[in-house]
């Protein structure tokens, strides 16, 4: 019968705040602030798990480092030539690659200079899939091609390029008893600082037979997958001894990081509540004045026939619109400040639209409770109160 | 005067519990306003006229006897019943306007008809209509800050009968304007509609205006114009 059309009862509960625009806004503040925070906090706590993420990977936390092992009779079991390839093959594997240390082969600028004045670089055989798979960088020249691995060329690490005073690609340098022309010169590598000492050389030229206790097989694996690959490993690398294969342990570091995020992330959620109780309270008290001074005119709207229970929306409505009000308010700001902290700590900024959206439809449901007292009150108001002359 | 009165008051009295004992402030009170009949309620300050007017128009209950309106008792009704009668049946204009301040004098009498349960474009319409009627039909984007006290009461004029009510309860209408309006005001809304109207006013010369007077001191109808036929 004489329902409002929800259109009308929105344009009813939006006239309190349009008529005092100053005043609603400072009474969203504190909403606008809880759920600002919210927002922020969850924003800020994904980007520093992909900060985490991003630097435990650059610190090798999902690489696993795979050896040869001892059989049971103590002697060292050679992984099979294949092990690279059947690891590359597991699922959550993104890239392995063999590296071999020749520990007798000498690294020098010329053939003058006796073995035994070693300057502490090594060389090491190594695949063209090294590069990938341990996100090596090339700082001169380029990394190997197939076709390099049988020819006598070398990739130099930093420091060794630096001691043996190679300024450009194509001069060459006496590793072992030959020459090798050098094709490329590689950035520093926090995940193999070995590198930097080594002069790498590819694994089909015929040096020397690397010992099996020199040959590590570095596997990156998917982030979260670290464990479930090192389960197989064994088995993948030397299906026929598993035991005899020496699998390293990955890093312990994202578990302690995670527990220390989490804290933050209690104690910053528990402050978003608090403002949020605030903000409720500032609504709460708008709310009753603005029943106290629209006496006339809840007055006026009974005479001209609105119920109590429509006074009653009327104004849980208006505490409900200030609430959403707040909420889009902090909600954009919370995500300002998450975009911020993205760019400061140089992860790529992502909204999380859930919670955005569990935030604004909070701010909502707290200012329709804040609403719900006042509004109360303005009901009960006797129709005859306020329509006489003072 | 035949048919279903407008309203009809039998034997209402009101009592509120003050702090000093049981306040009588209507007693016994027998009233019947025909449909079209323009009465003025008269009588001092404090005599219960307010009280009275309240009850005619459904914002306050009796604690003694029965009020009808348009033949329908009101004792058995709830709040949204009561309410719903106010929204058709029952027109008020008011001493202090009682406009809302920040919107427009069409939004202010559409106002009137929200509870109504007209369609929105329906409230426009009537709202335009009402505002030519009451002489404001070039005012209606004009806020209350921006019209005379006089136009404002038109604007309250035109809300309390765009949606034609059967009666218009107008509580001095007169009393926030100068004499010369008044009597404007005053012609203006017993010349519009063929809604019964009840005026309460305590000046004699805006009550000689309608057609009936009722003399009413401490809450008692003391003289009606009409069954004593006796003049103000």
């Amino acid at each position: 019968m004489a329902r409002l059309a929800a259109r009308d009862m929105i344009a009813t509960a939006a006239l309190g705040p349009r008529s005092r625009p100053s005043r609603s806004v400072l009474s969203m503040l504190g909403i606008a602030l809880g759920i600002a925070t919210l927002v922020a906090v969850m924003g800020i706590t994904a980007a520093n798990e992909t900060r985490l993420r991003l630097d435990l990977e650059a610190l090798g936390s999902n690489v696993l480092q795979v050896r040869a092992g001892s059989g049971p009779d103590q002697q060292i079991v050679p992984l099979p030539e294949t092990a690279p390839e059947m690891i590359r093959r597991i699922g959550p594997v993104e890239g392995a690659a063999r590296v071999s240390v020749l520990d007798e082969v000498g690294v020098f600028r010329t053939d003058l200079v006796p073995d035994s004045m070693g300057g502490g670089l090594s060389a090491a055989l190594t695949q063209v899939e090294l590069a990938a798979a341990m996100d090596l960088q090339v700082a001169e020249g380029r990394w190997f091609r197939d076709a390099d691995l049988d020819l006598p060329v070398t990739l130099l690490g930093a420091r060794a390029a630096e001691q043996l005073g190679i300024v450009e690609t194509g001069q060459r340098v006496w590793i072992g008893d030959d020459w090798y022309a050098v094709i490329g010169v590689l950035e520093p590598s926090t995940l193999l600082p070995t590198l930097d000492r080594t002069a790498l050389i590819g694994d089909r030229w015929p040096v020397v037979e690397p010992h099996p206790e020199g040959t590590t097989i570095y596997v990156r694996t998917r982030t979260g997958s670290v464990d479930a690959v090192r389960e197989v490993l064994g088995a993948t690398a030397n299906p026929a001894m598993p035991r005899a294969v020496s699998v390293s342990q990955p890093s312990a570091l994202a578990g302690a990081q995670d527990a220390v995020d989490s804290t933050f992330r209690s104690l910053a959620l528990g402050l978003a509540a608090v403002a949020l109780f605030v903000g409720a309270i500032g609504i709460v008290n708008t709310m009753v004045i603005a029943v106290l001074e629209r006496r006339d005119e809840i007055a006026l709207r009974r005479a001209v026939g609105a119920r109590a229970a429509q006074i009653r929306t009327q104004f849980v409505l208006e505490a409900g619109l200030l609430g959403l009000g707040g909420g889009l308010a902090g909600g954009l700001l919370g995500l300002l400040v998450s975009v911020g902290y993205s760019l400061v700590v140089r992860v790529p900024p992502t909204v999380d639209l859930t919670a955005l959206g569990v935030g604004i439809g909070l701010s909502v449901l707290v200012g329709v409770a804040a609403g719900i007292y006042p509004a109360a009150r303005a009901a009960r108001q006797s129709p005859m109160a306020g329509l006489r002359a003072g | 005067m035949t048919g279903v009165p407008a309203v009809e008051l039998v034997g209402v009295g009101r009592t509120y519990d003050a702090s000093g004992g049981p306040l009588t402030v209507l007693d016994d009170v027998d009233l019947r306003i025909d449909p079209g009949e323009q009465v003025a309620i008269v009588g001092p300050s404090g005599s219960g006229k307010s009280t009275l007017l309240g009850i005619m128009g459904t914002l306050d209950t009796p604690t003694r006897g029965e009020v009808r309106i348009a033949g329908r008792s009101t004792a058995a009704m709830d709040d949204a019943e009561r309410s719903d009668v106010r929204a058709r049946s029952l027109g008020f204009v008011f001493q202090q306007f009682h406009l809302l301040t920040h919107v427009d004098a069409v939004a202010n009498v559409e106002l009137g008809m929200l509870y109504h349960g007209y369609p929105r474009s329906e409230r426009r319409r009537r709202a335009t209509d009402a505002l030519e009627r009451v002489g404001l039909g070039h005012r209606t984007d004009h806020r209350p800050s921006q019209l005379s006290g006089g136009e404002q009461q038109r604007v309250a004029i035109a809300r309390a009968i765009a949606h034609g009510p059967a009666l218009v309860l107008a509580d001095e209408p007169t009393g926030a304007l100068d004499q010369a309006t008044g009597e404007s005001v005053i012609e203006l809304l017993l010349g519009l509609d063929d809604a019964a109207v009840a005026v309460i006013t305590h000046d004699a010369a805006i009550a000689a205006h309608l057609g009936r007077q009722v003399r009413i001191q401490d809450g008692r109808i003391r003289s009606d114009s009409r069954t004593a036929g006796v003049g103000a």
